[in-house]
């Protein structure tokens, strides 16, 4: 969690079991949605995040936290002391241990990321996923899915023609 | 129900390496299905494609994909790039050969057996997409081709994006490997357009991108009211056009898209390197230019009322204002690179000839080459608006007090950064490094600019902040700061980078930052340079503050 400095503004944020987590505004603002809301003025007291328990909305907090990026140094005498290579490189490691989760886990942070729009959080989710039916052959992706071809062979002839590109 | 199961079940999607099948931990079925479209719209097309053959429930699933890609280049094989890369390498060693000539032969028929397999899986696509009700939603195509004279296949991709799907978003990129190919052969097909596009409600085009295209691309017959296909957009990004081009392509392009405010002309070949641009009732607001070649060219805005921000780079490219009441914020990266020119006709332009512009509020000037090429005119240009100006990556072996001619030319700058570009072993540079009566120096005099004792009196009194990135503390750049303090009644802050980089914020914004700690300076430099700026008869009226990092 953030910890609470002079000067930054804070955001409540409750979710739907009752749970009330306040952050940063600069870190709940990672969120697309909910930096619509502020901007629009409609966040004056406590967001409601509707359809996120508490245990998920806490580690997408706890995502937000990571990647607000740290504030822009302005004008020359500003100094910036981190090498960015460094930072992206840490925030890498971070994320990979941050994503060995179960699946219910992972496919509940998918949806978290999709409702609250923050493209990284969703990007690394579902990069799992994508992984998984890139790399393999449709026999292991049916076996994945638990899914039976059903298509009639003259049936998997037009659908393999209107998708041909796929098998180039 | 038992269905064969044929070759193509058994092959990976993406053909990689790692398999990591077996896992068995991610069992997309139990997901809803507007949540595998979440993960479907994150694939690439070709695999995402091919979801629709697991089962029936995922027939219709890519239907729905916002992005399609076609690039002719994701079917060639590993084997294809290997030659290309041989290719290159022969080339570099030997030059042609008939060595190169087997190469590009092999080369030749993958590149068409590409073609092939993409014409048929068009034609077998779109032909499909006819019966898809309601239609597609597309927001991005993107096609890479190989040159062709069959535009058949692409003209009707293109018609059905721009016009069925409601596409927003298209990219068309001819690519041509090692210029095999001869000349670009492929244009944009508008007036093919116009005719499928009669029935269509709302054309969404807003973005589009061409490469390598034929000149006629947008070849305009004044006859004629421009291309529907153009009435929304809003920005275009021509890239890598012919060296022939004629001039009037690029100014028919302004015309024939109205709502245009975003223009960027990349690598274009353009005949004499000369654009002249009349459009009062054009709304682009931001302009790049990079006209190839290596002469002089010139750009003339005549009139183009909204422009706000603009781009030049390449070879120098002489600008003429007219009617661009709202430009205030220019960017020139030029390059000349004279070095197989003999010292005598080097070329040598004066500042006014690019920035002679009074409403400009923010500049960037990113002058290159092994040796300086500007000089001050007699009529020095107007910059009465100038704040904040940026001379980025100044090749060390110019002389830095060149920037005083931009001083004297903006009596309201506040900020002044300069980036001195990092080129430790060049010898040309050393020179900076002696002091002034040195032997060597009468050498190299006629690249130090020779400052009148009468221009001791300039005085400028707005400027408040200095910064130098790579200041090595070289008598030359000491003597600018001593001059900046003494002439500057404003300055506040002089900071002073040993290392230190810029922080690009697009093309026309940017921030300096000092380097990491271990690059700063060591306390004895740091007294050292700030004794030579102080100098032994310290300037006392000095208000400004030195910073060293």
């Amino acid at each position: 969690m953030a910890t609470r400095e002079a000067g930054k503004k804070m955001i409540m944020l409750k979710s739907p079991d009752g749970m009330e987590f306040e952050v940063e505004e600069a870190v709940a603002m990672e969120s697309q949605t909910i930096r619509k809301m502020i901007e629009d003025d409609c966040a004056d007291t406590a967001i409601l995040i509707p359809n996120i328990n508490s245990k998920i909305l806490s580690r997408v907090i706890e995502y937000c936290n990571k990647h607000v990026p740290t504030t822009g140094a302005t004008g020359a005498a500003a100094s910036d002391t981190v090498a960015p290579a460094a930072l992206a490189e840490d925030l890498k490691i971070w994320d990979a241990e941050f994503i060995k989760v179960n699946r219910a886990t992972r496919f509940d942070l998918i949806q978290a990321a999709s409702y609250l729009n923050i493209k990284g959080l969703l990007d690394l989710t579902s990069q799992t996923t994508i992984d998984t039916i890139s790399d393999n052959s449709l026999e292991e992706i049916r076996s994945f899915l638990s899914t039976k071809n059903d298509y009639l062979p003259e049936e998997e002839q037009t659908i393999r023609r209107e998708n041909q590109w796929a098998f180039q | 129900m038992a269905t064969p199961v044929s070759v193509f079940d058994h092959q990976p999607l993406r053909d990689r390496r790692c398999l990591r099948a077996a896992r068995g931990e991610d069992r997309l079925g139990s997901l809803p299905d507007d949540m595998i479209h979440l993960v479907l719209r994150r694939l690439d097309t070709r695999s995402a494609l091919a979801t629709a053959t697991l089962s029936r429930r995922w027939a219709r699933l890519p239907c729905e994909l916002p992005v399609l890609d076609f690039k002719v280049r994701d079917v060639l094989p590993e084997r294809y790039r290997r030659y290309l890369r041989r290719r290159a390498h022969v080339a570099n060693l030997c030059g042609a050969s008939i060595k190169i000539q087997k190469l590009d032969l092999l080369l030749g028929r993958y590149e068409r057996r590409g073609m092939r397999s993409l014409v048929a899986s068009l034609a077998g696509f779109l032909d499909a997409d006819d019966n898809i009700e309601p239609h597609r939603r597309v927001q991005r195509v993107s096609l890479e081709i190989f040159p062709t004279h069959n535009p058949g296949s692409w003209n009707r991709l293109i018609a059905t994006a721009i016009g069925r799907w409601g596409v927003e978003d298209l990219e068309v990129i001819v690519v041509n490997p090692d210029a095999r190919h001869g000349a670009a052969s492929y244009s944009f097909p508008h007036r093919y357009l116009d005719a499928h596009l009669a029935d269509v409600g709302e054309v969404k085009l807003k973005s589009l991108k061409l490469s390598n295209f034929a000149p006629h691309a947008f070849g305009l017959d004044a006859n004629l009211p421009p291309s529907r296909a153009f009435s929304a957009l809003a920005m275009l990004v021509l890239q890598d056009m012919p060296m022939s081009t004629p001039r009037r392509v690029y100014e028919g392009v302004i015309l024939a898209c109205p709502a245009l405010e975003v223009l960027y002309l990349m690598s274009c070949g353009c005949d004499r390197r000369c654009l002249v641009v009349d459009a009062p009732g054009s709304r682009i607001k931001e302009l790049l230019v990079e006209l190839t070649g290596d002469t002089l060219g010139m750009i003339d805005l005549r009139a183009l009322p909204r422009l706000e921000r603009l781009t030049c780079t390449g070879a120098p490219l002489q600008l003429k204002f007219g009617s661009v009441q709202r430009l205030a914020r220019l960017n020139l990266t030029y390059d000349e690179d004279a070095s197989t020119i003999a010292p005598g006709d080097r070329n040598m332009y004066t500042l006014s000839k690019f920035m002679d512009l009074p409403s400009l509020e923010d500049l960037v000037i990113r002058f290159t080459g092994p040796q300086m090429w500007v000089t001050p005119s007699r009529s020095a240009p107007q910059l009465g608006k100038l704040k904040r100006l940026r001379v980025a990556d100044m090749p060390p072996s110019w002389d830095i007090t060149w920037t005083r001619y931009l001083l004297e030319a903006a009596p309201f700058l506040d900020t002044l950064h300069i980036h001195v570009a990092v080129d430790d072993d060049d010898a040309a540079s050393e020179h900076l490094q002696q002091a002034p009566n040195a032997p060597r120096w009468g050498a190299v005099a006629s690249k130090l600019i020779r400052w009148p004792p009468s221009s001791s009196e300039f005085k400028h009194r707005r400027l408040r902040e200095v910064a130098v990135c790579g200041f090595k503390g070289t008598w030359r750049q000491v003597h600018f700061v001593r001059f900046l303090r003494r002439a500057c009644t404003a300055l506040r802050d002089v900071v002073l980078l040993s290392h230190g980089r810029v922080r690009e914020k697009g093309l026309w914004d940017w921030e300096t930052l000092a380097a990491k700690h271990e690059c700063q300076w060591i306390e004895a430099e740091r007294r050292s340079v700030m004794r030579k700026i102080e100098g032994a008869n310290a300037i006392a009226c000095c208000t400004s503050r030195i910073v060293l990092r």
